[in-house]
């Protein structure tokens, strides 16, 4: 049931499995998540699945919860201020952690790539997962609206440039108390990152694929991941990252071919704008 | 709570099971849903899904988070459920079947789902209870009831 609750959501980039912050944060509703894996809305999309799967549970999703309002996951009824959090005092109390933050601000204050971007240089892993977590949405979101598959182009050459870097995780970003070993947790949370990045890179090659580029040969990245490495290690995960993880992703976009289509993203809106 | 906790390792004979659901009382399963362990385990189907099993944990302290503010933690024996009909699919079953592809019943199209199912299994000490084998006929509430009982822990 957690798993479809707002803890295990793209739009709530705080959060991912065991690591995150005490409280989640809805850049859709814009609200302060308690008791994030409790509370779902119609517009719910899964962080720990790849996109096609991803959006046939969100279709499933909307038939039972509205996509307006957030709601308790068990009965339906809307959430209300034990669940859900507005004040300007609570955010305060969030915009004190530089990820949460950003996050508050996405999209507020400049452009939703320029918020990207600032986490892209926030060091750790909270916000590495808040940035590929709001960056699968946006990606998403862009290319529903007949946007091309290139604007994911930076956050998926900054995600394959760290694609074998081991996750940087302290004690303090555990969220959630469990009866494994801590070192266990933290290698299968580490797992799951490397995995979120792995996720990622296969979306936008996705998108790649259908508009008929060959950054779509990385669309099923992550499964072929999945496939090549059989223990669940964040060690092996990386070890696979780093010796055909990386080699694939330079095949199909070496830096030449990165430059060349933000050269051609910068000319369009050079245009657009004059 | 846990026998880990307790520095000893979960037996069956010895240690419960604990579920959090509904302060109502635990979920009807449908013994003749989809059998799929990953789709179970993953939550696939959306809210309401019909699904044969019913996850459990050897932590009290999962089964809480997994009831949140409004539900309740349950516990059951796992000889008591078998005497029902229910059959029990241990931690270290699920960890065996889940692996590549998966087997049996955790056989699956997608590795990397296979895999997701499989760190969620460790994570929350996962059992399963399967009532697809429970007799035609015979009222489920009533074999939930016999099997479960709130936990005081």
């Amino acid at each position: 049931m957690i798993l479809s609750s707002c803890a295990n959501c793209c739009f709530n980039p705080l959060q991912y499995g065991a690591v995150g912050t005490p409280v989640g944060y809805c850049t859709e509703h814009r609200l302060i998540l308690n008791t994030s894996s409790e509370l779902t809305c119609g517009r719910h999309l899964r962080k720990d699945l790849m996109l096609s799967s991803a959006e046939r549970e969100n279709q499933q999703h909307a038939q039972c919860f509205s996509a307006d309002r957030v709601a308790l996951l068990r009965t339906g009824e809307s959430a209300n201020g034990g669940y859900v959090r507005t004040r300007v005092a609570d955010l305060d109390g969030l915009r004190s952690d530089p990820v949460a933050s950003a996050v508050t601000e996405y999209g507020l204050l400049g452009t939703k790539i320029e918020s990207l971007a600032q986490l892209r240089v926030i060091p750790g892993a909270r916000a590495e997962i808040a940035m590929l977590s709001l960056g699968r949405s946006y990606v998403r979101r862009c290319v529903q609206r007949g946007g091309a598959w290139t604007s994911g182009i930076h956050l998926a050459w900054w995600t394959g440039r760290r694609l074998a870097e081991e996750p940087v995780l302290s004690v303090d970003d555990i969220r959630t108390e469990a009866p494994l070993p801590l070192n266990r947790r933290i290698d299968l949370a580490k797992w799951s990152i490397v995995v979120l990045r792995l996720v990622f890179v296969s979306d936008v090659a996705l998108h790649a694929r259908q508009a008929g580029h060959r950054f779509g040969r990385l669309a099923n990245l992550a499964e072929e991941a999945a496939e090549e490495t059989s223990a669940l290690s964040a060690r092996r995960l990386l070890a696979w990252a780093s010796r055909k993880g990386r080699a694939r992703f330079d095949a199909v976009l070496p830096e030449s071919g990165y430059i060349r289509i933000s050269q051609h993203i910068r000319e369009q809106s050079a245009a657009c704008g004059s | 709570m846990t026998a880990e906790r307790k520095g000893t390792s979960w037996r069956r004979r010895r240690d419960p099971l604990f579920r959090g659901d509904a302060a109502g009382g635990p979920t009807v399963p449908d013994p003749a849903a989809d059998q799929s362990i990953v789709r179970h385990i993953l939550f696939l189907g959306g809210a309401g899904r019909a699904t044969p099993y019913h996850s459990t944990s050897e932590s009290w302290e999962v089964a809480q988070r997994f009831a949140g503010s409004t539900g309740r933690v349950y516990e059951c024996a796992v000889l008591d459920a078998e005497a029902q009909g229910v059959r029990h699919i241990s931690r270290t079953a699920l960890l065996g079947l889940l692996r590549g592809r998966g087997h049996g019943r955790a056989r699956w199209g997608s590795a990397l789902e296979v895999m997701q199912a499989r760190r969620y299994v460790e994570e929350n000490l996962e059992h399963l209870l399967d009532f697809a084998r429970v007799a035609p006929g015979a009222a489920l509430s009533d074999v939930l009831s016999r099997i479960y009982t709130r936990s005081r822990s």
